[in-house]
């Protein structure tokens, strides 16, 4: 197979509405997840997604989702499996085996895992995917975004501080005691005790924000970069959701993506919509080895009683 | 999945360019003055029907919510101010301050009037204590 070499796809996602992807909690209310950077000499809090979210949500749940329904896996995993399938998985036993065939195997069975490495019960596979963390497009981000931009020219104009893009929220979760149905509902209802109502609130990016954030591939085959697009289509394609509350319409982000280094090492341009195909394809002709390999790499565990 | 051309690129960002830069530091400094300004002109206008020991609580409220239901009108913002403490119409057209403060405003570029809604709603804490300081002075309180 011809090696492409490393490919970079450039994020510009749009929020579709507010984004609520948080660091923590004060009292009841959520503080939007931020980072550190320098800005004129100070170091100032500036909103982020985390590249550990972007790399879930994007890559492996909705690639990790499709073999599961291309293999006709569903309610055929061990914990172990979905473990390494939708979470990377973790070492659970000391490293006394040689995996050198199995992942071997794996390389040549799974772009996708290829792509985003994982760990063995008792050994850790490096991956070839590296992920930027999601940085909103304003003023004190604006150098380093376009830093990694390169030749695409942000405004000559400033941009907007990020404190503009910052806003809040507040919701009520009600008391089903307190409903009016609640007497012929509820069996032990105490009109005395104290109601349950619940007000919580917390800071939201607002929609119309931007982010930019990046994926860059190293030395990677045409089949793993068509991986990663096709799993960018299928996370789009369920409305790009990011962060928390995506239950209550927060957390949409509309994506365009422009990619470097879709030339192969012959000069030769790959067409991305082509790249996607050859993957599904990939994975049509190698689907029961895949199930093959995920019964191999993590057998049911034997009872020692 | 939308391919994005530079050029492309670059008219998203359009969106999220600061006009606000076009104002001077000076300005700056006028919009955060005007604001306390108008603050420290509601407790004239606070309706007798109200308990006076409310007075600060309801400017406060009065001002949140009217930033949020304004839809970026600053004029629509000062009157729904007034609304909110219930303002006498007759007392209020008859205010030379206010009149004033009218005047001052109603010329003002867009990116002014953008500037001095954003602060109100970001800082409204802060300006209602300088407000207050203001209104204090003015009627004698020490």
């Amino acid at each position: 197979m011809k090696q492409i070499g490393t490919c970079k796809i450039h994020f510009l996602s749009e929020a579709m509405s507010p984004i609520t992807h948080m660091m923590g909690v004060s009292g009841n209310e959520s503080i939007l997840n931020r980072g550190k950077i320098i800005y004129k000499n100070n170091v100032v809090d500036i909103p982020m997604l985390s590249g550990n979210a972007l790399r879930h949500k994007i890559i492996r749940d909705p690639g990790a989702m499709y073999l599961v329904d291309c293999c006709d896996l569903r309610g055929k995993l061990s914990i172990d499996q979905a473990n390494y399938m939708f979470t990377g998985g973790s070492l659970t036993e000391s490293s006394t085996t040689n995996n050198i065939k199995i992942i071997a195997e794996l390389q040549q069975i799974s772009p996708l895992f290829r792509l985003l490495g994982g760990s063995l019960r008792n050994q850790v596979i490096g991956g070839s995917l590296f992920v930027s963390r999601g940085l909103l497009i304003c003023e004190e981000n604006a150098k380093t975004i376009q830093a990694l931009c390169k030749n695409y020219q942000l405004p000559k104009n400033p941009l907007l501080p990020a404190q503009h893009f910052i806003s809040k929220f507040q919701y009520t979760r009600g008391d089903a005691g307190r409903m009016k149905d609640a007497a012929s509902i509820i069996t032990d209802i105490d009109s005395k005790e104290k109601s349950n109502l619940m007000i919580y609130s917390g800071e939201t990016i607002i929609q119309g924000a931007m982010f930019y954030h990046d994926l860059t591939l190293y030395n990677v085959s045409p089949l793993e970069i068509g991986a990663a697009l096709h799993s960018i289509n299928l996370w789009q394609h369920n409305d790009g959701i990011i962060g928390s509350s995506a239950r209550i319409g927060h957390g949409k982000l509309k994506s365009s993506i422009w990619i470097d280094g879709l030339v192969d090492w012959f000069g030769d341009e790959k067409d991305s919509a082509e790249l996607v195909v050859d993957y599904i394809k990939h994975v049509q002709a190698k689907k029961d080895n895949f199930v093959d390999w995920l019964q191999k790499a993590f057998p049911e565990k034997k009872s020692l009683l | 999945m939308e391919m994005l051309s530079a050029e492309e690129f670059r008219k998203r960002l359009a969106d999220v360019v600061d006009q606000s830069k076009t104002l001077s530091e000076e300005e700056n400094k006028e919009i955060k003055e005007a604001a306390i300004n108008f603050c420290s002109l509601l407790p004239e206008l606070f309706s007798d029907d109200f308990d006076r020991k409310t007075l600060w609580t309801r400017i406060g409220n009065g001002i949140i919510s009217s930033i949020k239901k304004c839809g970026g009108d600053c004029e629509e913002f000062i009157n729904l101010s007034l609304e909110f403490i219930k303002a006498d119409p007759g007392k209020t057209a008859e205010n030379n301050k206010l009149e004033l403060f009218l005047s001052f405003i109603i010329d003002k570029s867009i990116e002014w009037k953008v500037e001095f809604l954003r602060i109100i709603e970001k800082k409204y804490n802060v300006i209602l204590v300088y407000a207050r300081q203001i209104w204090r002075q003015k009627v004698g309180i020490k």
